[in-house]
């Protein structure tokens, strides 16, 4: 009788010692999602997305999105940060400077991953690259420290340029910061520059107006008061040369663009976002800079602007659109 | 199965730890050394295993860097490069940014270092800027051949980029510097997986992370170099070098335990780690080790059910032996073991039940045998019993012998196991039975009749003519029992006779019969010859009582004699009225000697007659009847007791003649009488005569008695007698002293005058004669003058003495000084001592004091003694000492004279003290001296409660002692009676 009392506790003792998988309950991640799209699919969020399901993040599985957009009205953005705070999102990813400072100031809190933000430091958003501080890291576009050689392929696909016009909103830092590295290289690439900083659309509107022959456009990385569409539409209408700083435009029609891909960002930033879902802290997650850096040229645009694409241009590109 | 619960199995217990313990242990040791060798093995498996892949790791990072340095190499080195022009050079940069994704930036330097071209994937390019690099290391390190690797640095403190810059080949060939950003390495780090977790990473040679699955990690610019494994990797040291050292387990950067193995990327100088974490890597050998934990314990459980069953199996047949052997030892014998096991067991099984067997048979012949002896036992224990009680009735205090003998036969019969018992006594007459036990009164009336039979007819004969126990089997067809009628009243078949023997001499029978022919066994014939014994012994204790008995009353009755005769005695001795002591004497003798009276005569020698002294128990008649006839000597029985001087006994007076007295001595009612003569010296003085109204004989005691009782009349008489003298006698002396002393005083007085007359007249010549001259007259003149002297103190002594003779001296106490007194003395005897040309010298203790005595009598006594010592002593030294003394808390003075004169012998000593004694004759003569001085002084002396003791040597000299108490105290007044005085002066 002993010694099956005694065998008894030695099977459960077996049992207990058994390294057993503990069935976990799946907690559920709720992401908001802040920009200032029109639509919910902002390509940035497409990638984040792609990225997630990549490192086992299944929508509706152990991860829900929740996406504010503003489509364009920067008043909203506040109010919209303010919800995904309320809403008690575990995580906020932000595209563009504008939306990730507003949830910088709605909670400090909540961990904020952003992308397409051209210079997180001199944004002010974070500390330094490597040590972000704070609870924001994310992905940094390179939009400001590209804006030179956006310029220089803007040159080398117009020769003929001489003149370029950047317009801006006049509050968004990262612009003002890219209009300051475009002047640097202005005396190298021999072209002017004219910095056209706007409030309201009829500015842009303005401005687009005093265009001359043989200028080119700069629109500014933010997507704020659609100035990249006005931008864009003036382009196609006028045959003005642009750069873009996105592929995205130049799928729509843009003459060229020199940058970071959205939905490539949002895949990088996934990265960034599984690791802060997985505990690690925003601030011990220095920000990276995007891997992949695109040159697309749209030869139709090309063409039916006359012109000739170089080919070191060609050679650049990435991709052409036909 | 299990066994009685108080038991402890401790067999099965020890079994079962034994078997678990061995298994277990075996086990145990197996699985741990195992468990150890595995793990051992396996860390070295994995080790190298990992080894490997890190070094596949460096290869793939190697490769990485390799490709960049290839394509660029080719654009740097290739003759076709070499020549291409600045333009040309640009779009091939172009081109190979787009083809290499890490390259950020390509240069072109000129040979003395100035740079030329600079295509840039993020800033603008640059041609011909001729910047200055011939310092830098890229240019100045850049060798022909070598690819110049450059340290890692970080852009914007978190992107890793290296500087490649490989140099041309050709003469003044310019050198293509590459930028690479190192964080495109992740792409290939992050690929390489180890395991589930493990990871690679590398290091450059300051210990920054350049290449990590975790990005982060590079961005931050992370430095492992203070990683202990990290540094050991870096380390040269031989010690480490050797084959594991490097390569081991160690905490990661996140402190997680990592199994960590490494690579070199020698050209480069990195380090390519590949840790994965222990936890991972040791799984299968943890698994492993669990697996053989489990197996261990399940091998254990097995064992210890094994062990039980088989401890169970082995302690079983063990438990049977032990509850048999418990079973058999409590006393079951009846119990049989049942071993089956076909081993030694079974053996020992059957061993023990033989043995039980044994024991059982071995028991129940002991348990006969005890039987047996028990009965014995109590036979003998009860025949012992009966002994005992019957020696304790002997012993008893009954001394009447006819129950003694019936309990003995009693007792005797019951436990000889006989119906019928006697003990005869053998007598002049025959047997006399003296005891009976069972038989019926004819039978006894039978034995009592027939008392003497023939020896050889009865059993009793014969065993008293053979003095030996006898036994009949049968009485009834024995040949020569003859006492047929005795053995049918008595029922009588098996019959035993034992002697009762004194000595060797049958002086009885014990008879037991039993009314059936059994025998008797010899253990009863001797119980039956103890009783014998018995019997023997009761009869003569009884015997032995009865003498007892006697004796004690005769003795008792002398006591009561001893104690009248020594009652009389002292009658006798203590008064002397005759009368008295003769009435004791004859009422005692008449109650002693159980007569009826009786009386004592005292012969008188005048008239010749017996005369009636005492009488007891006679009537006045026939004392006045006596009386008046007197009693002659030889008349009657006292006159002829008297004149023979020996006892007469008259056993009838009937039978003696007829006289008055004999008639008056029957009338008085008297018949027998017996006369004791009282004889003194064979002189009759008296008769006792007792007198017994029966007639008869008296008993020898009775007369030596009344001989004893006559003697003490005797005495009784004769000291009456002589008491009566004494008592004239002292009488007289009394008369004879008194005129004695009348005469003394009245001479002495007539003796004096006429001497005072001659000793002043002479004195008074002396000196008329002197006067005159006439020188011849005075020394006769001297001579009357001395004697007169010389008379005087003689006559003043003898009155003295006579005085003291008389008890008329009397002390005067007074307090004496003891110096005056000494030397008052001393001055008197001056002319003494110079007469004889004696020296005195004296000696008196100082500070002496007082005396409280007579003066005049110490004095005198001084005085005496003193003139003694001159006397006695010429041309000798006389010395006085006075002193105090203590004797017996009691103060004395002491005054010793001491001379070394002609000293005395004893005997002269002796007679020292007495009247009228000197030493001798002589000496009175020659000395001079009335030989009172010194009795007198005694007598002074002893008066006052003191004493003079003498010592002399003849020829030596004389000490004379005085000794009187300092104070002294008179004793009662009486005068000291002549016979006091006469034992003093002895």
């Amino acid at each position: 009788m002993k010694i099956l009392g005694v065998f008894a506790i030695l099977l459960i003792f077996i049992f207990l010692t058994l390294p057993m998988d503990a069935q976990q309950s799946t907690p559920l991640y709720r992401i908001g999602v802040l920009n200032e799209a029109w639509a919910p699919n902002h390509p940035a969020v497409e990638g984040l997305k792609s990225g997630l399901k990549e490192l086992g993040f299944r929508e509706s599985q152990n991860i829900s999105f929740d996406v504010r957009f503003t489509k364009g009205d920067s008043n909203a953005m506040s109010f919209l940060a303010e919800e995904l705070m309320k809403a008690g999102v575990d995580l906020i990813f932000t595209s563009n400077e504008a939306a990730t400072q507003a949830a910088k100031i709605v909670t400090k809190k909540i961990p904020i991953v952003f992308t397409l933000v051209g210079d997180p430091v001199a944004a002010g958003i974070v500390k330094e690259i490597a040590n972000p501080g704070g609870n924001i890291t994310g992905v940094s576009g390179l939009e400001t420290e590209l804006t030179p050689k956006r310029l220089e392929i803007l040159k080398t696909l117009v020769p003929t340029l001489r003149r370029v016009m950047a317009i801006y909103y006049a509050d968004d830092p990262s612009s003002i910061a890219a209009v300051r590295e475009a002047r640097q290289a202005i005396s190298l690439l021999k072209i002017e520059l004219l910095a056209v900083a706007v409030r309201t659309p009829e500015e842009i509107t303005i401005a687009l107006q005093t265009l001359k022959r043989g200028d080119g456009l700069l629109p500014p990385p933010l997507a704020i008061m659609d100035i990249p569409v006005q931008i864009l539409e003036t382009s196609l209408s006028d045959r003005v040369p642009a750069v873009f700083s996105a592929s995205l435009w130049a799928e729509y029609g843009g003459l060229v663009s020199y940058g970071s891909d959205y939905f490539s960002q949002g895949h990088q930033a996934a990265r960034l976002v599984s690791k802060i879902l997985h505990g690690t802290r925003p601030k011990d997650l220095p920000v990276e800079g995007a891997n992949k850096i695109e040159l697309v040229v749209n030869l139709n645009t090309a063409r039916r602007f006359g012109l000739v694409v170089p080919e070191e241009i060609l050679l650049w590109a990435d991709k052409v659109i036909e | 199965m299990k066994s009685s619960p108080k038991a402890p199995s401790r067999l099965f217990r020890k079994y079962m730890v034994l078997f678990v313990s061995l298994v277990g242990g075996a086990l145990l040791t197996n699985g741990i050394i195992e468990i150890y060798f595995s793990y051992q093995k396996n860390k070295t498996a994995l080790i190298h295993i990992q080894r490997e892949k890190a070094r596949a790791a460096a290869l793939s990072i190697e490769y990485f860097i390799e490709r960049i340095e290839r394509q660029v190499e080719w654009i740097a080195c290739s003759p076709w490069a070499a020549r291409l022009t600045l333009d040309r050079r640009r779009l091939e940069f172009i081109r190979l940014l787009h083809q290499i994704p890490s390259l950020t930036e390509v240069a072109y330097l000129d040979a003395s270092g100035a740079e030329q071209l600079r295509v840039s994937r993020l800033t603008i390019n640059i041609i011909g800027s001729n910047l200055d690099f011939s310092n830098d290391p890229k240019f100045l390190e850049v060798k022909s051949e070598k690819t110049y690797f450059g340290p890692v640095y970080f852009r914007k403190g978190s992107e890793p980029f290296m500087t490649i810059s490989i140099a041309g080949r050709e003469r003044n060939a310019g050198i293509t510097v590459a930028e690479v950003n190192l964080k495109f390495i992740w792409d290939v780090v992050s690929q390489i997986k180890f395991g589930k977790a493990g990871r690679a990473y590398t290091v450059d040679s300051i210990g920054n992370v350049i290449a990590h699955s975790d990005i982060s990690i590079v961005l931050k610019k992370t430095n492992f170099s203070s990683l202990p494994h990290i540094k050991k990797a870096r380390s040269n040291d031989p010690e480490v070098n050797d084959k594991l050292g490097k390569d081991s387990v160690a905490s990661n950067f996140q402190g997680l335990k990592v199994l960590t193995t490494h690579a070199n990327i020698k050209p480069l100088g990195w380090l390519v780690f590949l840790e994965q974490p222990l936890t991972e890597a040791f799984e299968p050998l943890y698994v492993s080790i669990f697996q053989t934990g489990l197996l261990i314990i399940a091998g254990i459980t097995l064992s210890i059910f094994a062990s039980m069953v088989l401890a169970r199996k082995m302690v079983r047949p063990i438990r049977t032996l032990q509850d048999g052997a418990v079973r058999i030892g409590a006393g079951d014998l009846g119990y049989r073991l049942h071993v089956r096991t076909g081993d030694e067991l079974e053996i020992l099984a059957d061993e023990f039940n033989r043995m039980t067997t044994h024991l059982q048979e071995s028991y129940s012949h002991l348990e006969k045998k005890i039987e047996e002896r028990t009965h014995e036992l109590t036979e003998a224990l009860k025949q012992q019993t009966a002994i005992s009680e019957f020696l304790e009735l002997i012993s008893g205090s009954t001394f009447v012998l006819e129950p003694l003998l019936e309990s003995l036969i009693k007792n005797a019969a019951r436990l000889a196991e006989a119906q019928k018992g006697f003990i005869f006594i053998l007598e002049k007459k025959g047997y006399h039975l003296a005891a009976d036990y069972g038989a019926s009164t004819e039978l006894k009336t039978f034995f009592q009749n027939n008392s003497n039979p023939a020896a050889q007819d009865t059993l009793a004969g014969r065993v008293v003519l053979e003095c030996r126990s006898i036994l009949i089997p049968d009485a009834l067809i024995d040949p020569q029992y003859r006492l047929a009628k005795a053995q049918r009243l008595g029922e009588g078949r098996t019959m035993l006779g034992v002697p009762i023997l004194k000595g060797n001499v049958p002086i009885g029978v014990i008879e037991l019969w039993r009314n059936e022919v059994k025998p008797f066994s010899q253990k009863q014939i001797e119980l039956v010859e103890t009783f014998a014994d018995g019997v023997e012994i009761a009869i003569e204790n009884v015997r032995l009582f009865q003498e007892l008995e006697t004796r004690s009353h005769e003795l008792a009755r002398s006591v009561e004699e001893l104690r009248v005769l020594g009652e009389v005695g002292q009658t006798v001795s203590s008064t002397l009225d005759l009368k008295m002591v003769l009435a004791t004497i004859v009422a005692h003798a008449v109650d002693l000697s159980g007569t009826d009276a009786g009386a004592i005569y005292e012969f008188e020698e005048t008239s010749q007659k017996f005369q009636l002294r005492a009488t007891h128990r006679m009537s006045k008649e026939f004392v006045q009847t006596i009386e008046k006839v007197g009693i002659r000597l030889g008349e009657t029985v006292v006159g002829r007791a008297g004149l023979n001087r020996k006892v007469v006994e008259v056993q009838d007076i009937l039978d003696e003649p007829a006289n008055i007295l004999r008639n008056a001595v029957l009338q008085a009612g008297f018949r027998s009488l017996l006369a004791v003569p009282l004889l003194l010296e064979e002189k009759i003085i008296g008769a006792l005569v007792v007198r017994r109204k029966i007639p008869g004989h008296f008993e020898k005691e009775s007369v030596d008695l009344l001989q004893n009782f006559a003697a003490q009349s005797a005495l009784a008489i004769q000291n009456a007698r002589l008491f009566k003298e004494i008592e004239a006698k002292g009488y007289e002396l009394e008369i004879a002293s008194k005129h004695k002393s009348e005469f003394l005083a009245k001479m002495s007085h007539e003796l004096r005058t006429p001497l005072n007359a001659i000793i002043g007249y002479s004195e008074m010549l002396m000196e008329d004669a002197v006067g005159l001259g006439h020188d011849g007259f005075v020394s006769d003149l001297e001579r009357i003058n001395g004697a007169g002297k010389h008379l005087l103190v003689l006559i003043n002594d003898i009155l003295d003495l006579s005085k003291i003779e008389a008890g008329k001296i009397e002390i005067y106490l007074e307090t004496i000084d003891i110096k005056n007194l000494i030397e008052d003395v001393i001055s008197t005897i001056k002319p003494l001592v110079e007469k004889n040309d004696n020296f005195l010298k004296y000696n008196i203790t100082d500070n002496i004091g007082q005396m409280h005595a007579d003066l005049i009598k110490v004095r005198q006594t001084l005085f005496n003694l003193l003139s003694n010592a001159c006397k006695f002593t010429e041309q000798g030294i006389i010395s006085l000492r006075v002193y105090r003394k203590s004797i017996n808390n009691s103060e004395w003075i002491v005054f010793t004279v001491k001379d070394n004169g002609i000293g005395m012998k004893k005997e002269q000593m002796d007679k020292l003290f007495q009247a009228f004694i000197q030493a001798d004759i002589s000496t009175t003569r020659k000395y001079g001296g009335t030989g009172l001085g010194l009795a007198i002084s005694k007598h002074f002396c002893q008066m006052m409660g003191g004493d003079i003791i003498v010592e002399s040597e003849i020829g030596v000299g004389s000490t004379f002692t005085v000794r009187i108490p300092i104070k002294v105290v008179l004793r009662n007044t009486e005068t000291p009676s002549v016979s006091e005085f006469q034992t003093e002066a002895t």
